[in-house]
């Protein structure tokens, strides 16, 4: 590459689909340091999931509208499916060497289709060697996508002129913003909380090894549906004041003191309040579980903190009820992400940036390991 | 599949953007071939462009000296030309006239000899021969090599001249003088006989010599004046 002069280089747009909006970010590298060169996101029309048949337009039009509004470079990207489309099941294998493992894998998993079932894409990771009673055994978490979706995604992608490097999951894409943070050589244990729309993500790797994943269904749209039954509001209207009162919330609190408050917003962040806390503890007991399957799975140590990310990760009380359920440190995605990369950012990523965690890791791809060859 | 990076893209989308960039390649690296071609063709033309251009020059400069060459050959014929009128004018208008030679006789010949015949026959000039209209020179001037001029004859005026002398010795003395003449040449002698001419002896005799024309003469001046420039 001629960016490599200068240990320049430019990294693939990241897309992240999500149920309720789409961010695109692209990074560069210059000199083993990461920047952000553009970002930019738009809202996804309400009501239209993966499995609506009008969802692929919906998605066009609205990465047409952003692909418009940022100053990206290029028509390389790196698309995130959403993670209702990709199907996540845990295999155990017998040990094999690393060369049988991918027919291995993909043996096992058209054992596990249905006759009727449609043609699917499948991948995997392979998080490790796991004692099963006196066996030792691999785990291998099997992932499997729709492949008429895939083609549909493909289409749409050719008619916005984008030549797509990568379709991703989520756990991939966080784990690679997880290294970028904390830097590509550590090896220690992380942990990565993703709370988007749709989904929560429980995500524990080590290095660049994926060890454990998992969808968990609860998520803004289950707090919005609360918040509705209990403000007797539509959804979506619904949604709106209780993410307004989410970003008031996470304001500065000198500069949110300024602002005196009126007597009936008090009373709707406690009405807010009380209507998604059962679910946000449902939620750090189901990532307690997680890692207590990993640990008891792996035999591995506790990690020392948790990093919180997502577009819903600013929820008030849900950091708190994670780490009073969990036991450990949470950090925010505003505290792990490295100054370097907010720097360069825009107003939107300066003002939620573990939003685009999972967006940044997508445009990351590749560009860690050509920065650590570099670095070697 | 590999276990650490994810990719649900494909294989045939994989395979069909590798052909299509395979392509790109082979377009490019076709269009790279032409531009070279071109280039190579363009430094090719100009090349031959400048061949041409040298040959030209050579053509010209082969032109010119074939035009020089006719031209030396008009030279050579104007020179040949020249020669001929050169030796027909030498012809015409002798380099020494008869009054000169009878002079110089006058002064070598003794007041004791007396000259009773006196006789100089000049060689009659050959005519330029007759050729054909269009026959060239050339061809023709071998026939005449006094017009010519490549194995010439050279032209003299025959002198015979027969007197009376007193004795032999006198006789010897004028042939000698006259040998040594610059004018004269083969100055010879036919015959020297006693002579009775009214009861007085002499010897009668008869000298032949010639005056070669193929030369320039100039005139001595007098052995008066040469005496009077050296005092």
């Amino acid at each position: 590459m001629l960016g490599g002069w200068w240990h320049k280089a430019r990294c693939p747009i990241g897309i992240d689909l999500g149920e309720h909006s789409v961010k695109a970010v692209q990074l560069h590298t210059l000199r083993s340091h990461l920047r952000v060169r553009a970002a930019a996101s738009a809202a996804m029309p309400h009501d239209t999931p993966p499995a609506h048949e009008g969802y692929h337009q919906a998605v066009q039009d609205t990465l047409a509208r952003l692909l418009e509004q940022g100053a990206f470079a290029g028509r390389r990207v790196v698309v995130g499916l959403p993670a209702s489309v990709v199907q996540f099941k845990n295999l155990r294998l017998p040990k094999m060497p690393p060369g049988e493992l991918p027919a291995a894998v993909e043996w096992e998993a058209r054992q596990h289709l249905e006759p009727d079932q449609q043609p699917v894409e499948i991948q995997f990771f392979d998080a490790g060697e796991v004692r099963q009673g006196q066996e030792v055994r691999q785990e291998v978490i099997l992932m499997t996508a729709s492949s008429p979706f895939i083609e549909a995604h493909l289409q749409m992608l050719a008619r916005l002129g984008l030549e797509p490097v990568a379709l991703e999951v989520a756990p991939s894409a966080l784990m690679r913003s997880a290294r970028a943070w904390a830097g590509p050589e550590g090896d220690e244990l992380r942990v990565v909380i993703d709370v988007g729309y749709a989904f929560s993500k429980v995500l524990i790797g080590r290095g660049q090894r994926v060890l454990f994943f998992k969808l968990i269904d609860i998520a803004g749209r289950h707090w919005d549906e609360a918040v509705a039954q209990q403000l007797k509001l539509p959804r979506h209207e619904a949604g709106e004041v209780r993410r307004r009162l989410g970003r008031e919330a996470s304001q500065d609190p000198a500069e949110a003191d300024q602002t005196p408050r009126s007597r009936s917003q008090e009373e709707a962040q406690q009405a807010v309040q009380d209507a998604v806390r059962p679910l946000l503890h449902e939620l750090a007991r189901e990532a307690s579980l997680c890692l207590r399957y990993y640990g008891v799975t792996f035999r591995g140590q506790r990690p020392q903190q948790i990093a919180l990310t997502g577009g819903e990760s600013r929820q008030p009380g849900l950091a708190q009820a994670l780490a009073q359920q969990i036991g450990v440190e949470v950090r925010t995605g505003a505290e792990a992400l490295t100054p370097e990369l907010s720097e360069a950012a825009t107003q939107a990523l300066r003002e939620h940036p573990a939003a685009w965690a999972a967006a940044m890791g997508l445009s990351l791809r590749d560009a860690l390991d050509q920065a650590k060859r570099r670095a070697a | 599949m590999t276990s650490h990076e994810v990719n649900f893209l494909p294989q045939s989308y994989r395979l069909r953007r590798e052909r299509f960039r395979r392509r790109c390649r082979q377009g490019a690296l076709a269009a790279v071939m032409a531009a070279s071609l071109m280039g190579w063709w363009m430094i090719q033309r100009g090349q031959t462009a400048a061949w041409r251009g040298y040959a030209q020059t050579l053509e010209a400069e082969v032109e010119a000296a074939r035009l020089q060459a006719q031209g030396m050959a008009k030279l050579h014929d104007q020179r040949r030309m020249l020669i001929r009128q050169l030796n027909l004018q030498q012809e015409l208008a002798q380099p020494v006239r008869h009054t000169q030679i009878l002079l110089a006789l006058s002064q070598v010949v003794p007041e004791s000899i007396v000259l009773t015949w006196l006789d100089m026959t000049t060689q009659r000039p050959a005519p330029e021969p007759l050729m054909p209209a269009g026959a060239k020179a050339s061809s023709s001037a071998g026939k005449s090599n006094r017009a010519s001029g490549d194995a010439p004859v050279e032209d003299l005026i025959r002198i015979e001249l027969a007197g009376l002398a007193p004795d032999d010795l006198t006789v010897a003395n004028l042939l000698e003088a006259l040998k040594l003449h610059p004018l004269f040449t083969n100055a010879k002698i036919h015959f020297s006989r006693n002579t009775d001419i009214g009861g007085v002896s002499a010897r009668q005799f008869q000298i032949e010599l010639t005056v070669p024309l193929g030369r320039r003469f100039q005139i001595a001046p007098p052995v008066e004046e040469e005496v009077a420039r050296a005092g």
